[in-house]
């Protein structure tokens, strides 16, 4: 009980914090069903991000009671193209694995989740991951496969996104 | 500071924390949990535990010289055996606790009373809480006491009397808690209260009817609903009513109301018997209105065909006798006219007779003057003869025409 307390005390300080601070004006988060442990987050990606500038993309994030000693679950809710984000919108991303889970194999423990990671350390990680796809571990395969082998084909896909989620953004 | 303060404080704080534990059974109203508190300015980062983000509690130092709450690296630690910052390897003996000084600065912080929503306006040094809210708070949930009385009371209303007895409101003799008078008071039909316009006194009950007839009371023009946006005390309402153009134009826009229903409600049976003669045109809207059932509708059809049947009847029968008019006058004309000319042929007819008569007549005569002349040879030359000889002999003939004449007439008698 005191956990949940403590977590749901650390997540409504750091959503104020989020909301609150100037600099992350391009991220904007709030609650979904008055649930402190589920956030719906929106990117709003800048014309300086490789293929996916001027996207708005909508997500999920799902925080366990333990957190902040276990990590929160990333979902797109938008559709998005990129190789570390598996089709049904799921994130793939080492910060977000716990260290003692070695499912991967090839992720370095150095880049796994610890419990000073904070939501905003993690939405500017996965913004940092969209321009710069790591494709050691591809969660999509078919467009870690594009973006290596055909760039242009994988723009394409990409702007097509792009478009779509400016198109459907405040749906 | 001096010297010993900080340690007296530390000592304190510990004091607090034992008591709280040792009593954990009884939901006293001063359990407290630190980590809810507000800080009165936003804290140092430096202070702040990088686990749960706020100032530390009880903050404990790793071998790899981090600082933790304590109960946040203990959770961290059950999870992973290893800094949560940069994750060296770390067992319960390499905990040891922060520098003193870093405690004391973090008891330091002055936090809000935890009831300051319930109306506390204490701020008290963090190592302080505690024993504000379980000594001194006035706005802390206590039992009462008062005659073995068990219900809860906020502190600063505990007295020598119990607030939980039921005592009788003097003005309408209701039974109230007493703790609930002051309440009570506040709507108590009973109790006679300054009406805000007027400033007379009114018992409560009876004030709601007098402030629908104050004189001071602010109210809208009457001819509000028509837009004068005036809102003047009752007193001075006649005033601006007997000057406010809008009163002056209300019945125009009454009778423009009523018209416009009028017309509306006019309308409505227009366009109803509009449906009634022309069914096909409105079938799909009739279908969507829900209003009309099936019946009605099929009878309208019917309706419908017996009344344009009978138009048609009407039009043919009209156009019918207006022919009928026609073709009696184009008959009198025509037997009018046929009539004349045959009037007309008569007499031309009669007048030819009577010449031929005339003639036959004359040559009657001349036969009878004349019996011995011979009549066959040459007929055109003997007439011509006779009419010579008829004009030669005029004024000897008249005694013999007086005789033809009358032999003629017998010889009409006889013949015609
Ligand atoms: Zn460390
Ligand atoms: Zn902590
Ligand atoms: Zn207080
Ligand atoms: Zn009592
Ligand atoms: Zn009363
Ligand atoms: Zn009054
Ligand atoms: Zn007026």
């Amino acid at each position: 009980m005191a956990a949940t307390t403590g977590s749901a005390t650390l997540l409504s300080k750091q959503l104020k914090n989020l909301q609150e601070d100037r600099s992350l004006s391009n991220i904007s988060a709030g609650l979904i069903n008055d649930n402190i442990y589920e956030w719906e987050v929106m990117l709003m990606i800048g014309d300086d991000c490789k293929f996916y500038g001027g996207g708005f993309f909508k997500a999920k994030l799902t925080f366990p009671t333990e957190y902040p000693l276990a990590p929160p679950k990333m979902k797109f809710i938008t559709p998005i193209w990129h190789p570390n984000i598996y089709t049904d919108g799921n994130v793939c991303i080492s910060i977000l694995h716990p260290p003692e889970e070695d499912k991967y194999g090839y992720e370095r423990v150095e880049e796994r989740w610890l419990p000073i990671h904070t939501p905003t350390s993690i939405l500017l990680s996965v913004m940092s991951m969209l321009s710069s796809p790591n494709d050691e571990s591809p969660a999509n395969v078919e467009a870690a496969r594009q973006w290596r082998d055909d760039p242009a084909a994988f723009k394409r896909q990409v702007r097509k996104c792009v478009r779509d989620s400016a198109e459907n953004c405040w749906d | 500071m001096s010297s010993s303060a900080p340690a007296s404080r530390r000592n304190s704080a510990i004091s607090n924390k034992s008591t709280s534990t040792t009593t954990p059974d009884k939901p006293t109203p001063t359990h407290l949990d630190l980590r809810t508190l507000r800080y009165v300015s936003p804290p140092d980062d430096n202070l702040c535990c990088p686990i749960c983000h706020s100032p530390f509690l009880d903050p404990i130092q790793t071998r790899c010289r981090h600082t933790f709450c304590s109960d946040c690296i203990a959770e961290a630690l059950k999870n992973s055996e290893t800094c949560p910052i940069d994750r060296k390897p770390i067992t319960d003996e390499g905990l040891s606790p922060a520098p003193i000084l870093i405690a004391n600065m973090v008891n330091d912080l002055v936090v809000y009373c935890p009831n300051a929503e319930n109306g506390c306006t204490e701020t008290v040094p963090r190592h302080l809480v505690e024993g504000h809210v379980r000594e001194t708070c006035g706005w802390v949930q206590v039992e009462c006491g008062v005659g073995g009385c068990k219900e809860m009371v906020r502190r600063n209303e505990t007295s020598m009397e119990c607030l939980h007895r039921l005592v009788k409101c003097e003005f309408c003799l209701e039974e109230v808690r007493r703790m609930d008078l002051d309440i009570h008071y506040d709507t108590c039909a009973g109790i006679s209260t300054d009406c805000p316009h007027c400033l007379t006194d009114y018992k409560r009950s009876d004030w709601k009817s007098h402030v629908q007839s104050c004189p001071e009371a602010s109210i809208p023009c009457s001819s509000s609903v028509y837009g004068c946006p005036t809102i003047l005390p009752r007193r001075e309402m006649a005033r601006h009513e007997s000057t406010c153009s809008f009163v002056h134009l209300t019945p125009v826009f009454r009778r423009h109301e009523s018209q416009i229903s009028e017309l509306a409600l006019e309308n409505r049976m227009l366009r109803r018997r509009l449906d009634l003669l022309y069914p096909r045109a409105t079938q799909p809207e009739s279908n969507t209105n829900s209003e009309e059932p099936q019946g009605p509708s099929v009878l309208d059809e019917q309706t419908y065909h017996i009344l344009s049947e009978q138009e048609h009847l009407r039009t043919d029968l009209d156009r019918l006798s207006e022919s009928m008019v026609a073709l009696e006058m184009k008959h009198t004309m025509h037997f009018i006219n046929e009539n004349m000319r045959v009037k007309e042929e008569m007499v031309a007819m009669r007048t030819a007779i009577n010449g031929v008569r005339m003639q036959m007549h004359w040559l009657l005569n001349m036969r009878a003057q004349a019996p011995f002349q011979p009549m066959m040879p040459m007929m055109g030359m003997g007439v011509m003869q006779q009419q010579a000889q008829v004009v030669a002999q005029g004024g000897t003939t008249t005694q013999g025409g007086e005789t033809v004449q009358r032999r003629h007439s017998e010889h009409q008698n006889v013949k015609l």
